[in-house]
């Protein structure tokens, strides 16, 4: 049986892997802020599961650490998923919980006597602006980056590249993780599903969108967008940390082979709600800016939108063939009607001045005479 | 354990080399040290400084803009005395004392070590302001300044030229500058527009005249933060002065082509690359010292921990550029018509010598030829010597004014430097001139040398040889076992000659006037030969008859140095005065005593010279044969000026000779060179042990 120290065990992913492990008789040791104790105390109860209090950004990570020598000389594995996940993040809290955070708990990993392995999830949105392929063995080329967020991810996916460590590394980079790919429940709005939020929005006003052909959005024809269900993301980092690589340093995206593309997403969301109008891409200008924040969506996402990247996955499939990420067009269903039963039910129970009728009127409304216009 | 927590202004979080967290052992005493990059992030840095409030024992805060004291007033950007103001509990130190302090002091010891390394060069200051203690350093220097801070901070095209100059530009620009941001792409890029443009109806021109300028120096001054943030392509064979810099860098520098790179701070550790903001927290740290730093205390520091500056040579010299010049003069007023133009006039030499003597000595001197194919065995560098004339006879020399003298060998330094001389040698009598070469080099755009070290150096070998070939007394494990008397010991080569001959002799005896300066000097040569045995005497009679070996070096002119009547049969007297010592008639007195006067040397490789230099073949002055191995090696510097030569030098430029192949070729009698068969005489004479008869 192995010992397991986890951070950011109370997010999305955190609480499956920790079940996982906890499951297969494994002991766990959790790091939580002590704000965030009492979330983990209800989430798992386990006799072989203890949890510290502490904070990555301290100089000492865990808090009243009278036991801390017993701790690292017994941790074997180290799971570092903890992350300020937010596309909006100013400059300093990014830097601070991600990239302060991640030397604090490698400083920890130094102290550990017997560790084995150190697993940290990382994310796709280091590879930035990259176009073409991005492989997993790939991290610095030149990239620029739309939010602070993925800006500080590969800032500290560099530090831990280049950290001495005797133990094996292991960095996964996870798509962009969506709900469970057999319930389709929404657990957090993010990505898509701000989109998808933002279409449940107007649904009710329909007509706007039905006297029209075309929608012209910001998007990229052919760009792809690499979403993953949660569930089984969680299941192949489990699968990694139990059963790590014959190398000291590895990478893994953990996406599947076959990703969506932007205009399939949005066109399938279209669909979801009853609208029959077909997306056409605008091209990648400041204006777009302006664009999401009328129809409600945070500007960061266009990076995601535009995004000329394509992710391989060739390293996670010649080391471990077992872990199965499904693709797309398994879960679409599932993930669409989660979305159209979560926003739907919120709706009828969210106050009606949420939305700006107004304000999308007069955009549809633009939009629909400057496409007349073209289409003549 | 103490925990050090650093914030890097100017290195980007990218750049994860520099952001580490360790366990480090410093001077016996394990910290843990925590450094984070914020990227020229100032609210990052703020934000971070909050944080670690409290929760460590001591901030160190680097790369930040540090403050400028002119005309008794301090300008500190607004923006960073906030920064060092926030913290409440933990103390914040910026290293800047310390960096006050040490850095002037390294480079003033650099210089004082290397004999004038940077005097009167070109150097280029990419900002006054932030170097502002390396500047006055410079000015003291001699050295012709360019400051960049008009164009650095605001980006005017302008540069300044002194300290007064750059104090009057920051009490003017202050109020501006207090409202720049501190941020990236803020400061000028140091980039030359490649693209030419149209300047009025006169022609074309580029745009940044103030960077041209600037470029031209020989030496750079800039801090590591500067540097990471500007174009680095006018760098390629200069010289660069650098507070502090970390291995990826110097990598960097190497492959844009710098050819030297002086880092102020040295390696601390070798786990990390440490800055003075972190080397004060660990100071402060270690010996619980108040910050910020006392001045005392970094000096004891300093003194301690034996900090010095480091020296990378990065690039070397292509061969193309290393070119020396040597100045010569006419030995007698025959020799001008040695010149291949003035062959003509060689049947009227007797009735023309004496006015062309007052003539030739109103010109400025000319070119005279060259020497090609010197090549060194070490790495193989060729490198070509210009040999210039000075038309004054050596009567002509001592009779002129020095300042006219200086004058003219300036100008022919200066014409040096323009066909690509990177050092100039003074031959003969023109490094007796005045003060022997040291207001020349204060005047000329390039180092300039005596050769005196190498001709000391050549001299003993030429002594040494003389010895052997008389085969008078013998070698025991590198050792002469018989005894050496140097005269006029306590002069300086007198003194540097007993300090060599002290470890290959079995006994020195020196002999001086003045008794106390022996008893110093017998104390010097004890340091650097504990086991030599050292004779003292005010008079040399008492051991002449017991010694093998003789040096005279007093240049008594005309009183008599020994009695020649009691040198002892077979040895060599080695006379190193000018005017000799042992006059003509003293010589004849004892064939049975090997007179020299001094070694003349041969270059390396197939040289070949295009002048008569008054010497046979290939062989060469041994001054001339420093100025090339000065080039040989690289280093363009003033390696040898004034009377006074130094044992250190001595035994570095017998190295470098060793190394390039520079080899003794001839001993110097009176006379020209010493034949075998003069040897082989005067062997015989004193074998023949009967007392010698004078020769009349």
């Amino acid at each position: 049986m192995m010992k397991f120290f986890i951070t950011g065990s109370t997010g999305i992913l955190g609480k499956r892997i920790v079940n996982i492990l906890l499951e297969a008789g494994h002991d766990v040791h959790l790091l939580v802020r002590p704000e965030s104790y009492s979330v983990a105390t209800n989430l798992f109860s386990s006799p072989k599961l203890k949890i510290w209090n502490g904070d990555l950004t301290n100089p000492d990570i865990i808090l009243n650490n009278e036991h801390i020598s017993k701790l690292t000389s017994e941790i074997d594995v180290i799971i570092h998923m903890a992350a300020l996940y937010d596309l909006r993040a100013d400059r300093s809290s990014a830097y601070l919980s991600n990239v302060v955070g991640t030397q604090g708990l490698l400083y920890f990993a130094n102290q550990c006597t017997n560790l084995k392995s150190f697993v940290y999830v990382s994310t796709i949105a280091v590879a930035g602006d990259y176009q073409g392929e991005f492989k997993e063995s790939q991290l610095e080329c030149g990239q620029n980056f739309e939010n602070n967020y993925a800006l500080t991810k590969y800032e500290a996916e560099l530090l831990f590249s280049s950290w001495k460590l005797n133990a094996k590394k292991i960095i996964l980079r996870p798509g962009i993780v969506i709900g469970d790919s057999k319930e389709g429940k929404v657990e957090r709005i993010d990505g898509p599903y701000y989109f998808l939020q933002a279409l449940a929005k107007i649904k009710d006003k329909k007509f706007l969108l039905e006297t029209l052909k075309y929608l012209p959005m910001p998007f990229k024809r052919g760009a792809q967008i690499p979403l993953v269900p949660v569930d089984s993301v969680a299941k192949a980092i489990a699968k990694i940390a139990l059963d790590p690589p014959d190398k000291m340093f590895a990478r893994y995206h953990l996406l599947s082979s076959a990703n969506a593309t932007v205009q399939e997403l949005l066109q399938d969301s279209f669909r979801t709600f009853d609208f029959k109008v077909e997306v056409i891409p605008l091209p990648d200008t400041k204006v777009n800016d302006l664009l999401m924040e009328k129809i409600g969506l945070p500007k960061e996402l266009l990076g995601y939108l535009y995004s000329e990247a394509t992710f391989s996955n060739s390293e996670l499939i010649k080391d471990y063939p077992e872990i199965m990420i499904p693709s797309y067009y398994q879960f679409k269903n599932n993930f669409l009607s989660g979305a159209v039963n979560h926003f739907l039910k919120k709706r009828i129970t969210a106050k009606k001045n949420i939305f700006k009728t107004d304000k999308v009127r007069k955009v549809a409304k633009a939009a629909a005479q400057l496409l007349g216009r073209e289409m003549q | 354990m103490k925990h050090i927590v650093s914030l890097s202004f100017s290195d980007d979080p990218k750049n994860s080399e520099q952001q580490f967290d360790r366990q480090i052992n410093f001077f016996g005493e394990t910290m843990r040290v925590s450094q984070f990059c914020t990227g020229l992030d100032i609210e990052l840095t703020k934000n971070l400084i909050k944080k670690f409030d409290g929760n460590s024992d001591i901030i160190c805060l680097s790369g930040l803009p540090p403050k400028v004291s002119y005309k008794g007033e301090e300008f500190v950007h607004p923006g960073v005395s906030d920064v060092k103001k926030l913290a409440k509990q933990t103390v914040v130190v910026d290293g800047q004392v310390l960096r006050e302090i040490y850095l002037p002091w390294a480079i003033r010891q650099h210089e004082l070590r290397n004999q004038s390394l940077f005097a009167r060069k070109k150097v280029s200051f990419y900002s006054g302001g932030i170097s502002k203690n390396l500047l006055e350093i410079f000015e003291e220097f001699d050295c012709k300044i360019c400051l960049a801070d008009p164009y650095f901070f605001l980006k005017l095209p302008f540069n300044l030229k002194s300290s007064q100059e750059f104090e009057n530009f920051i009490s003017i620009a202050s109020p501006l500058l207090k409202r720049l941001p501190v941020k990236k792409g803020q400061l000028a890029d140091f980039k030359l527009n490649e693209k030419k443009i149209k300047i009025g109806p006169f022609g074309v021109g580029r745009y940044q005249r103030n960077l041209e300028e600037f470029f031209e120096s020989d030496i750079f001054v800039g801090d590591l933060s500067t540097l990471r943030s500007i174009d680095l392509d006018h760098l390629k064979g200069k010289t660069l002065i650098i507070d502090i810099a970390d291995e990826q860098f110097l990598n960097e520098l190497k492959n844009y082509g710098v050819e030297k790179v002086l880092v102020g701070l040295p390696e601390i550790h070798p786990d990390i690359s440490c800055h003075f903001a972190l080397l004060e927290g660990i100071l402060a740290m270690k010996y619980d010292a108040e910050v910020p730093l006392r001045p005392s205390e970094v000096l004891n520091f300093v003194d301690e921990l034996n900090l010095k500056p480091k020296v990378y040579n990065l690039n070397e010299t292509p061969s193309g550029n290393r070119a020396f010049a040597f100045i010569v003069h006419p030995l007698t007023s025959a020799q001008f018509f040695r010149h291949p133009k003035l062959k003509w006039l060689r049947p009227f030499k007797k009735n023309l010598s004496s006015s062309f003597e007052d003539v030739m000595a109103l010109g400025p001197g000319f070119y005279w030829g060259n020497i090609k194919g010197i090549k060194s065995e070490f790495n193989g560098v060729e490198v070509e010597g210009h040999i210039y004339m000075l038309a004054y006879t050596p009567k002509k020399l001592m009779e002129s004014d020095p300042s006219s003298v200086y004058k003219k060998l300036v100008g022919l330094c200066t014409e040096a430097k323009l066909i690509g001389a990177k050092i100039v040698g003074l031959g003969a009598y023109t490094k007796i001139v005045g003060d022997a070469g040291v207001t020349v080099s204060k005047m000329s755009p390039i180092p300039v040398t005596t050769g005196n070290s190498l001709s000391a150096a050549s001299t003993l070998w030429a002594a040494k040889l003389a010895v052997e070939k008389m085969g008078m007394v013998a070698l025991k494990n590198g050792i002469y076992q018989g005894r050496v008397m140097v005269i006029g010991a306590t002069g300086s080569i007198g003194a540097v000659s007993a300090k060599i001959l002290s470890g290959l002799w079995k006994e020195v005896v020196i002999v001086a006037p003045r008794a106390h300066r022996l008893l110093e000097l017998k104390s010097e040569i004890l340091k650097i030969n504990p086991k030599a045995k050292v004779l003292l005497s005010t008079d040399p009679s008492k051991y002449l008859p017991t010694c093998q070996l003789v040096i005279t070096t007093t240049s008594a002119k005309g009183v008599k140095v020994l009695n020649m009547a009691d040198v002892r049969p077979g040895a060599v007297i080695c006379d190193v005065a000018r005017p000799f010592d042992i006059s003509e008639a003293e010589a004849r007195q004892r064939p049975d005593v090997l007179i020299m006067a001094s070694g003349e040397v041969e270059l390396p490789g197939p040289t070949k010279i295009n002048v008569d230099l008054a010497l046979e073949g290939n062989v060469v002055y041994a001054c001339l044969a420093e100025t090339a191995l000065l080039s040989m090696e690289g280093r363009f510097e003033s390696f040898t000026l004034s009377r006074n030569i130094n044992y250190q030098k001595v035994l570095e430029i017998d190295q470098l000779a060793k190394k390039h192949g520079v080899k003794l070729s001839q001993i110097m009698g009176h006379h020209g060179p010493l034949t075998e068969e003069e040897f082989e005489l005067c062997r015989s004479h004193a074998l023949k042990g009967d007392t010698p008869q004078p020769i009349h």
